[in-house]
């Protein structure tokens, strides 16, 4: 096979798995996730020879178009593109995404909807593979937003909820906002140069002024910033926990959230171009703190993964923003894996033990242990302790900080110290979670079954293993794919610098869950734990994390993002800040649509109706012609005929001297004017 | 010599009169004697008219003797369904008589 048909397979298969389940779901049943991971695995496999072909190969391996439709005489051409890049994030989310549909056959068993779950899901992993294929713009902008509706369908999968209704509704409506970027780039970028092949676009924005450039760079942004939920558009990602877990675990580490990150690193030579990477970095850093401290006091297990996620991605961004798109992408890839796994965890703890509130559970690795040791193997990859996957990316990234350092002291400098904070933060809030939920004395839980146990233990390896794929000197690597020739400069003391960090985040959790228990009475406060509690890091911390939480930062930013269209709207008197989002958001919406279902009403099914008036005017008119024009005609025939018939038989008698003197008088008749003719 | 005309006009003052009685008799019988004296009548223009043919009146006489044939086999079929009818109904009077009636 070609690597073009075979990058066409990847998207392609999940999609007509999609389809087919979307005519034949009902009727297959639980069978219906069969046809889903089949084509996935098969993608999987087309990946991974993708993947291979991409080793060592100059330029994109596939670079394909067809001429999709003309408008206003602009060819707009749909194609393949797969390069470096392409292909190991392709393998990425294809592994994950198996993992995850193998783990959803047992947790959504029995579930009422479960071939509509996994037509929603496949369709979703094909717009992944789509948005990482595309070669050209306005393709890759239709899968992107094909992943957000199939987003939209899946966060409000269990759409009796309420919340889960409101958190689709805020996902879907949150990172159209973004889209709207995407699609003015396109635009702008369609009108001027007629073409939408994204290498051809990036190869003639690089001769454009930089102004130009950074418009658009700014416009891309827009649509990552809020398809990878960074602030201040990370509002959707916690409230989309609302759906069933396989689909946080998908959407918060391979697919959705990925995205973004991946349309950057896409885009890469025109960030670098226009020099907007400072405005990349910014918000990355910011969101990776700030999505750290909150996960510290969040008490739902899933929203405490959701914040983990925001904090991975701004680390993901940060990177991004100081040229380390190795790092970026190696994080992104290591993320997904790691990431995907302690959803899974978390998914199969909450299956155990029927609450979603850390709180709640107590003591599940005893009787648990695959999970407890799935989860650990997980938390540990993202504290990045050496020597798992999130290790090696996590100092990827510190290195690309680092490096930023020796160009601009003071930018590099602040990044890189508050990255080192995160990791701090990040060590603590994964273990803080991990001592509460899996260690200690707790009830008998049963561990779940073995359809989503495997996909975790297989996970479980991966992360284990992952971070081979970018171990410095190595010959085969992302880095000799991503950006061959250039070196990549380890050091050392940065990697031991970053160990510490993440170890000193699991020993103060340690010290931490000690101390809480000591608090509910189960033993004394040690002196040491006084003094860590009373003001060195404890409490300053917590007290801002809970700050952050009673500030209610999301609502602010809910209004912060929306309050130019509420300055329009002239809605700036209601000030509460929930009112203002509903006002806005929900309700604006809700107008908008209300009066769109109005001229539905009035215009659409006006016009509608009145084609429908005059169509049965025209079939009144032709009925009246039917029946009395030519039924008439018809009738009258032979109601003539039947009055002939009538008056005529009057003459039949039935006398014989009638008929005798008809006869008589005829015949005569005939003789006379036989007679005068013969004249 | 009596001239043929007379024969032409006693022709057909008799052909009248079996016309009359033909559409005023009611009985079948007097209907078919009405009939007989009508070919009669006939017979004896054609006899007259012949007279008065260069050939001597040989075929008016012919045209007679078809008539008078003819009308033998007329009275034969036409007494047969007079005594059928007679048979079926017990008289057979034309008034009876209008099942062709509209």
């Amino acid at each position: 096979m070609t690597p073009t048909l075979t990058a066409f397979l990847v998207p392609a298969l999940p999609a007509a798995a999609a389809l087919f389940l979307a005519v034949f779901g009902r009727r297959m049943g639980e069978r219906s996730s069969h046809v889903a991971i089949g084509a996935l695995a098969l993608s999987l496999i087309a990946s991974v020879s993708l993947l291979v072909g991409a080793f060592g190969h100059e330029g994109p391996l596939v670079h394909a178009t067809v001429p999709w439709a003309v408008v206003g005489g602009v060819p707009i051409e749909f194609g393949l593109f797969v390069d470096g890049l392409s292909a190991s994030v392709l393998v990425m989310v294809a592994a994950v995404a198996t993992m995850v549909f193998v783990y959803a056959t047992g947790y959504m068993k029995g579930d009422a909807r479960y071939p509509w779950f996994f037509t929603v899901f496949s369709l979703f992993t094909a717009c992944m593979f789509g948005v990482v294929t595309s070669s050209s713009l306005l393709e890759l902008m239709l899968f992107w937003e094909v992943m957000g509706l199939c987003s939209f369908l899946l966060i409000g999968y269990y759409f009796e909820r309420p919340d889960a209704r409101r958190a689709a509704f805020k996902a879907f409506i949150t990172t159209r906002i973004g889209d709207m970027g995407l699609l003015l780039a396109v635009a702008l970028l369609l009108g001027r140069y007629k073409t939408v092949d994204i290498p051809t676009l990036l190869a003639e924005l690089a001769k454009e002024p930089k102004a130009f450039m950074w418009m658009i760079c700014a416009l891309l942004f827009a649509a990552a910033v809020s398809k990878s939920a960074q602030f201040p558009m990370y509002i959707w990602l916690p409230d989309a926990m609302a759906g069933p877990t396989p689909v946080s675990g998908l959407l918060h580490s391979a697919t959705m959230v990925a995205a973004g990150v991946f349309l950057v690193c896409r885009a890469y030579p025109l960030f670098v171009g226009a020099d907007f990477l400072p405005m990349i970095a910014w918000p990355g850093i910011f969101t990776a703190l700030y999505g750290a401290v909150l996960a510290l006091t969040e008490t739902d297990i899933k929203r405490t993964l959701a914040y983990s996620t925001m904090s991975q991605l701004g680390y993901m961004m940060v990177a991004l923003g100081t040229g380390g798109l190795v790092a970026a992408v190696f994080h992104l890839i290591t993320h997904g894996f790691f990431k995907s796994l302690l959803f899974l965890s978390a998914g199969s703890v909450i299956h155990g033990t029927k609450t979603q509130d850390i709180r709640e559970m107590r003591g599940v690795g005893k009787t648990m242990p695959i999970t407890g040791a799935c989860f650990l193997i997980g938390a540990l990859a993202l504290s990045g302790i050496p020597p798992l996957a999130g290790f090696f990316s996590k100092d990827a990234v510190l290195a690309s900080l680092l490096g930023a350092t020796t160009v601009q002291p003071v930018f590099g400098g602040t990044l890189l110290v508050v990255g080192l904070m995160t990791a701090v933060l990040s060590a603590f809030y994964m273990f803080r979670v991990y001592f509460g939920v899996f260690r200690g004395p707790g009830r008998k839980y049963h561990e779940s079954p073995r359809a989503m146990i495997a996909p975790m233990v297989a996970l479980a390896g991966v992360t284990v293993v992952a971070g081979a794929i970018n171990l410095p000197g190595l010959r085969v690597s992302l880095a000799g794919m991503l950006e061959p020739g250039v070196v990549e400069h380890a050091f050392p003391w940065l990697m031991a610098v970053s160990a510490c960090a993440a170890g000193a985040g699991v020993y103060i959790a340690w010290e931490s869950t000690r101390l809480r228990r000591a608090l509910h009475g189960t033993g004394p406060i040690p002196p040491n734990l006084q003094r860590l509690y009373g003001g060195v890091f404890l409490r300053p911390v917590f007290a801002v994390s809970r700050f952050l939480r009673e500030l209610n930062l999301d609502y602010i930013l809910e209004n912060l993002v929306v309050a130019p269209v509420l300055w329009l709207c002239g809605l700036a008197s209601r000030l509460d800040p929930d009112v203002l989002y509903t006002a806005v958001f929900v309700n604006g919406v809700g107008r908008v649509a209300a009066s769109l279902a109005a001229i539905d009403v009035t215009v659409v099914d006006g016009a509608v109706m009145a084609v429908g008036r005059a169509g049965l005017g025209v079939a009144r008119g032709s009925g009246f012609v039917d029946t009395r024009g030519i039924d008439g005609a018809v009738d009258g025939v032979a109601g003539g005929t039947m009055a002939l018939g009538r008056g005529l038989k009057r003459l039949q008698t039935g006398v014989t001297a009638n008929y005798a003197l008809f006869m008589i008088v005829f015949g005569v008749a005939i003789f006379y004017v036989a007679w005068w003719l013969a004249r | 010599m009596v001239p043929p005309v007379y024969f032409m006009v006693l022709g057909a003052i008799v052909f009248l009169i079996a016309m009359f009685g033909f559409l005023t008799r009611r009985s079948l019988l007097q209907a078919l004697m009405c009939l007989e004296l009508m070919t009669a009548s006939v017979s004896l223009t054609f006899i007259a008219i012949g007279r008065s043919m260069p050939d001597g009146g040989l075929g008016g006489m012919a045209m007679a003797t078809f008539v008078i044939v003819i009308g033998a086999a007329e009275i034969g079929m036409g007494l047969a369904i007079v005594m059928l009818y007679f048979r079926r109904h017990g008289d057979a009077t034309t008034d009876d008589i209008d099942l062709l009636g509209g």
